[in-house]
Order: structure tokens, then C-alpha cells, then sequence
């Protein structure tokens, strides 16, 4: 009887090849009116062309929503949306939001499992414990 | 004083209203004897409002006042003698109460009655009724063809930068040419200020080519390429003022210079409303009215296109003569139709600071217009493409609806034509088709801005596409 190899597919790993930006679109509500969205507009008007300029695979979208605190929507391939309120931030503060949305993957918060902040799809060197195997427990024998 | 209280019940009710709904309100006799000495103390017994609320004349005009049947009969007849007491007429007391006045008919508005009209039919629906009031047309009303407003000063603010530039031009030649003729002209032109006053059209011929300029010593130089074109400005400025009879008086063809010291000499008199003591006691000519006194009306601004010359003020005129500043402001105020606020005028000093206030663009008042329009790249901004000239940016100039997702995904032409089919009305047609109208455009702009440059071996360094394929599409979109 032959022997077959295993016909293992390949999981795809982002970063390791090639890294595609989980981020899609940001768009960015701002207000005309109110005070709260100050630093939204600054921050459209002086640094919203840098931060453009260097991500050409993002798609920007600025519109006003009047009347509402300012807001960046982040749309990811996922198809899922992230929304921060940057409302009363300052400029430098906003691009930090845009930066945190840019950096996010788009799955959803989950809790991790175990309490371990590290995981891996890799099974344990050391094997899983079993009782027949490793040193036994010391006996009281007098 | 502080006695037993009487009852309200011993007192008549001739004098007192009594109220038998309640026999807890006590009143005290001092205000008992003080309403009963009123002589207009009237009251109903009916009226259970309140016993304390009396009828007069002045709130009941039917009632009899009997006030003045009692001035009439007694105060009345000792101070007019005559007879001739004011008021008497209205003296009603002989009216029975019970008639109360009705006004006499207005017969001149009387119409026949709507069922004797054989050509009345009650109309069915308000559509065919015709309005009345209100102030729609009356602009049309007011003014018939024959006689259209003028107002003085332009009736549209101007637009374009170099007509601008003209009018001001305009304004000084004109101050300089009065302020450079000799006496006898000054004297048949009168100050220059009554020139545009008020009968003065906004519309004026077009002007020859000249040089105006101002030495550092202060020294103005008005240099004219022709003199017949100097001779035609003398001509124009003097007509207001020339009577029938009289030649215009125009200079010859000297170079006339005037100094800034003899022109604030000639002009310190010249101020408005002062006349120079030349010309006290002269009777200007009337000013003709309208357009039609000057011959060969050139708009300054003749569809847009102004021809570009030389600029003719070669140096920065001052302004801070006061009569010349004004004069020259109020001038090109009624040239351009724009209004110059006076917190403006204090800072404008020369011919470029008002130039540049002219032409200086408003500031948006919206971020997106200012977005869109673009604005000078700050510090950290330098070297990169303005915001809206990105490829990768959107600005949309109104807020975010769902239709603009919808045509965004093509499936907007789907729902509109279902909509139609249907007859329902599409909401939001017209921004949907503003927006994808602006998009267009600034797609055009973008192809046209990205394949004006050579790229890199004939392919955009942006899309490595051939520029050629970019260039059909930017030619597809204006189809």
C-alpha cells in the first residue's frame, strides 16, 4: 500500500509573505458648528493630506454631520465598521484615533481563552500531562 | 373704627352689589361709603363675576357715560359759557341702554348680491382663483420699462480681478486729471468729489492708455500716450457741468506735474462739501440723468473679457491725503458695486492696499468648501498634494444619506427607475445627482492634472497604467 502524504492546506498568514492593511475606508465626520469637532477640523485641514498621502490604500471619506460630535468610521475587508468619538481632541490626538483605527485587524473583541495573552496553533513540546506519566506523589509509609 | 363689622345685608343694593353666592366677603364700611360716592359707580346685579366689578362707558360704550351728563349739566356750564362743552356729543344718556351703537353702513362697498350674478359659479378648487395681496411683483409694478431703477453704484458686484484693477485706475486718472489742469478747468469741472456724486452713472467709456506714477519725493505723474485721449477724459469729466452754450475748456498738450504739497494746497479746499473759493458762487449745470447724455457707453466689463495690458499705475499711489482717499474709495465703490466697510478704509492707504482688499476672496464658512477649494499647504505640509487632489480622498460638500451608498454600488439607477415606474417620487434626486456630478468633475480634474505629466516610461506612477488609457477615460467622462 502507498503511502500518501497528507494534503495539508496552506493557512494563510498575514505579514509573512506579503502584508495586506485589514483597513479599508475611514471616514471622517466633523461639524461646522459645534466646538466639540475643533480639533476634527483642525485636523482635517492640516494633517488629514499627510496621513492620505501615505496610506494611497485607504480610502478617505470627509463629510459633515451637522449638529453631532465628531466621529472616524473605520471599514475593514471583514466587512465589519469600528467608530471612535474624538469629540473636544486635539488634532494630534485625532491622528492618533486614525492611527489606531488603521493598526486594528476588524474581528471583533473576544476574551482569551485560558487567561494566556499568548497563543499558539502549535501543540506543546512537552506533551499534555497525563497521571501514569512523571514523578509520583511521595508516600507516607512509616 | 374698630367696631362691630356690619352685614352687607343692611346696606341696599342700590349702592352695593350683593353677592349671594358667598356671604363670607366683608367689606369695610369706609369702601363702602367711598363706592357709593362714585359718580360712574354702575353695576348689574346680575353680574356674579364679581361685586366689585363695575360696567362703565369706558368698557361698555353703549352704556351712558354719565360722567359727563354730570359735567355737562354742572362743571361743563360754568367753564364754557358758549354752550360749545367738548364731549357733549357724546353724551348718550338719552340712549336707551338696551340699543346698542351700531355703525352706519358702508355703502360704497356694497355689491350685488352673489345670486343675482348669472355669471357667477362657486369655484370648486382654489387653482383658478386669482391671488390678492401680497408683495410678489410689485418690483415689476413699480418700475415699468420706461422707467427702470438706476441705482448708483453697480448693480452686481464685480468678479474679475482685473476690472477691478481697471476701476481703480479709472478713479485716479480721473481725480489726477482734474487735480492736474490748470485753474479755468478745475473751474468749469468745480471739486472733483461732485463729479460721481449721486446723478453720476456707474457705466463710463473706456479710457485711452496712460502711465500714472509716483516719484519717491511724493511727485504724481500722469503721462498720456495720446492727447486726444487726455482731451476726451477733460471732455467726459466736464459735461455734467457744461451749459449749452459754453466750449469745453481742455488743456493742450503739455505735460502737466503736479507736486503732493501744491496738491494738498489745491485740494485742502476741495473737501466735501467746501468749494473752493474759485468756484463759490457758481451755478453748476444741471447733470444730465441716465446714460443716454454720454456718448459711446462701454461697460467696463464687457462679458468677462478684459483685455490684458500693461498695468498703468506703474508704482504704489498713496491714499493718505483724505480727499483723495475718499474720493477715489467712494469712486470705485460705485464702479465695482462693492462695498467698503469704513473699519477697512483706515487701513488702506495706497492703490495696492485697495486692490487687495478688492480681490481678496471671502473666507469659506464652510470646511468643505475650504477643503475643496484648497488652501496654501502649511509648514508639515509642504511638498505633498493638496487634500481634495488625492486620489484617495472624497470630500463630500453635504451629509452622508443612503442614497449616496446606494449609487456609490450602482444599485441607486435600479431603485430610481423602479421609483418612476411606479410614480414615486425619488427623495434626494437632485444632491445625488449634484454629488455624482462633483465626482465626476474632480475625477476629471484628477486624470487631466495626473496625465499632464510625462509618468514614469509612459505609465502613471500611481496606477501604472498607460496614460493614454487614462486620457480616453478623462474623454469618456466628458461625454
Amino acid at each position: 500500500m502507498t503511502l500518501k502524504a497528507l494534503q495539508a492546506a496552506s493557512t494563510s498568514r498575514n505579514g509573512v509573505g506579503a502584508f495586506i492593511l485589514q483597513c479599508k475606508r475611514l471616514d471622517f465626520h466633523y461639524c461646522d458648528w459645534a466646538g466639540s469637532s475643533q480639533g476634527m477640523n483642525l485636523f482635517l485641514q492640516h494633517n488629514l493630506a499627510r496621513f492620505a498621502a501615505s496610506h494611497p490604500s485607504i480610502e478617505i471619506h470627509v463629510s459633515p454631520r451637522p449638529h453631532r460630535h465628531p466621529v472616524i468610521r473605520g471599514h475593514f475587508i471583514n466587512g465589519t465598521q469600528h467608530s471612535i468619538c474624538v469629540r473636544n481632541l486635539e488634532k494630534g490626538q485625532v491622528l492618533q484615533k486614525a492611527e489606531i483605527l488603521r493598526d486594528m485587524s476588524g474581528e471583533k473583541a473576544r476574551k482569551v481563552k485560558g487567561g494566556r495573552a499568548v497563543g499558539s496553533l502549535n501543540e506543546g513540546t512537552r506533551g499534555v500531562w497525563s497521571p501514569f506519566h512523571g514523578a509520583k506523589p511521595p508516600s507516607f509509609q512509616g | 373704627m374698630h367696631g362691630r363689622p356690619l352685614r352687607l345685608s343692611s346696606f341696599s343694593s342700590s349702592t352695593y352689589p350683593v353677592s349671594s353666592s358667598s356671604s363670607s366677603r366683608y367689606v369695610c364700611w369706609q369702601c363702602r361709603h367711598r363706592a357709593s360716592l362714585r359718580p360712574s359707580a354702575l353695576f348689574s346685579p346680575t353680574d356674579s363675576s364679581s361685586p366689585f366689578q363695575r360696567r362703565t362707558y369706558a368698557t361698555e360704550p353703549s352704556l351712558p357715560d354719565k360722567f359727563q351728563a354730570y359735567f355737562n349739566k354742572t362743571i361743563g356750564k360754568r367753564l364754557f359759557k358758549d354752550g360749545k362743552i367738548p364731549g357733549a356729543a357724546e353724551d348718550n344718556t338719552d340712549r336707551p341702554q338696551s340699543e346698542p351703537a351700531i355703525p352706519p353702513n358702508d355703502e360704497g362697498t356694497a355689491t350685488a348680491p352673489l345670486d343675482d350674478d348669472p355669471y357667477y359659479t362657486p369655484a370648486t378648487s382654489g387653482e383658478e382663483l386669482e391671488s390678492l395681496g401680497g408683495l410678489s411683483g410689485w418690483w415689476e409694478k413699480a418700475w415699468d420699462e420706461e422707467h427702470q431703477y438706476q441705482g448708483w453704484m453697480r448693480p452686481t458686484p464685480m468678479q474679475d480681478d482685473k476690472a477691478i484693477e481697471t476701476a481703480i485706475e479709472r478713479a485716479l486718472v480721473e481725480w489726477y486729471t482734474v487735480e492736474k489742469g490748470s485753474i479755468e478747468f478745475r473751474k468749469s469741472v468745480g471739486a472733483a468729489h461732485r463729479l460721481w456724486a449721486n446723478d453720476r452713472s456707474w457705466k463710463m467709456p473706456a479710457v485711452g492708455n496712460f502711465k500714472l506714477s509716483q516719484r519717491k519725493n511724493g511727485k504724481v505723474q500722469l503721462d498720456w500716450e495720446r492727447s486726444e485721449d487726455r482731451m476726451e477724459m477733460q471732455r467726459w469729466l466736464q459735461e455734467p457741468f457744461q451749459k449749452d452754450t459754453e466750449a469745453p475748456v481742455l488743456e493742450d498738450n503739455r505735460l502737466v506735474e503736479a507736486d503732493s504739497e501744491t496738491a494738498k494746497a489745491n485740494t485742502s479746499t476741495t473737501a466735501m462739501g467746501i468749494e473752493p473759493p474759485e468756484v463759490a458762487g457758481e451755478e453748476a449745470a444741471e447733470v444730465t440723468e441716465g446714460d443716454s447724455a454720454v456718448p459711446d457707453e462701454v461697460l467696463l466689463e464687457e462679458d468677462g473679457e478684459i483685455e490684458e495690458k500693461q498695468p498703468r499705475i506703474q508704482s504704489n499711489i498713496s491714499l493718505h491725503n483724505h480727499n483723495l482717499k475718499f474720493t477715489v474709495i467712494k469712486r470705485v465703490m460705485q464702479l465695482t458695486g462693492i462695498l467698503i466697510p469704513d473699519t477697512a478704509i483706515l487701513s488702506i492707504n495706497s492703490s495696492h492696499a485697495l486692490l487687495q482688499h478688492l480681490i481678496q476672496k471671502p473666507k469659506p464658512k464652510k470646511l468643505a468648501q475650504l477643503l475643496i477649494e484648497g488652501h496654501e499647504p502649511t509648514q508639515m505640509n509642504k511638498g505633498i498634494p493638496l487634500l481634495a487632489h488625492l486620489p484617495n480622498v472624497q470630500i463630500l460638500p453635504t451629509k452622508h444619506i443612503p442614497s449616496m451608498t446606494e449609487s456609490a454600488l450602482g444599485r441607486q439607477k435600479v431603485i430610481e427607475q423602479q421609483l418612476d415606474e411606479h410614480g414615486i417620487p425619488v427623495p434626494f434626486r437632485e444632491e445625488i445627482e449634484q454629488i455624482t456630478a462633483h465626482e465626476e468633475q474632480r475625477l476629471r480634474k484628477q486624470i487631466d492634472a495626473m496625465t499632464e505629466d510625462d509618468g514614469v516610461d509612459g505609465r502613471d506612477m500611481w496606477s501604472q497604467e498607460p496614460l493614454e488609457d487614462l486620457r480616453g477615460q478623462s474623454e469618456g467622462l466628458q461625454r
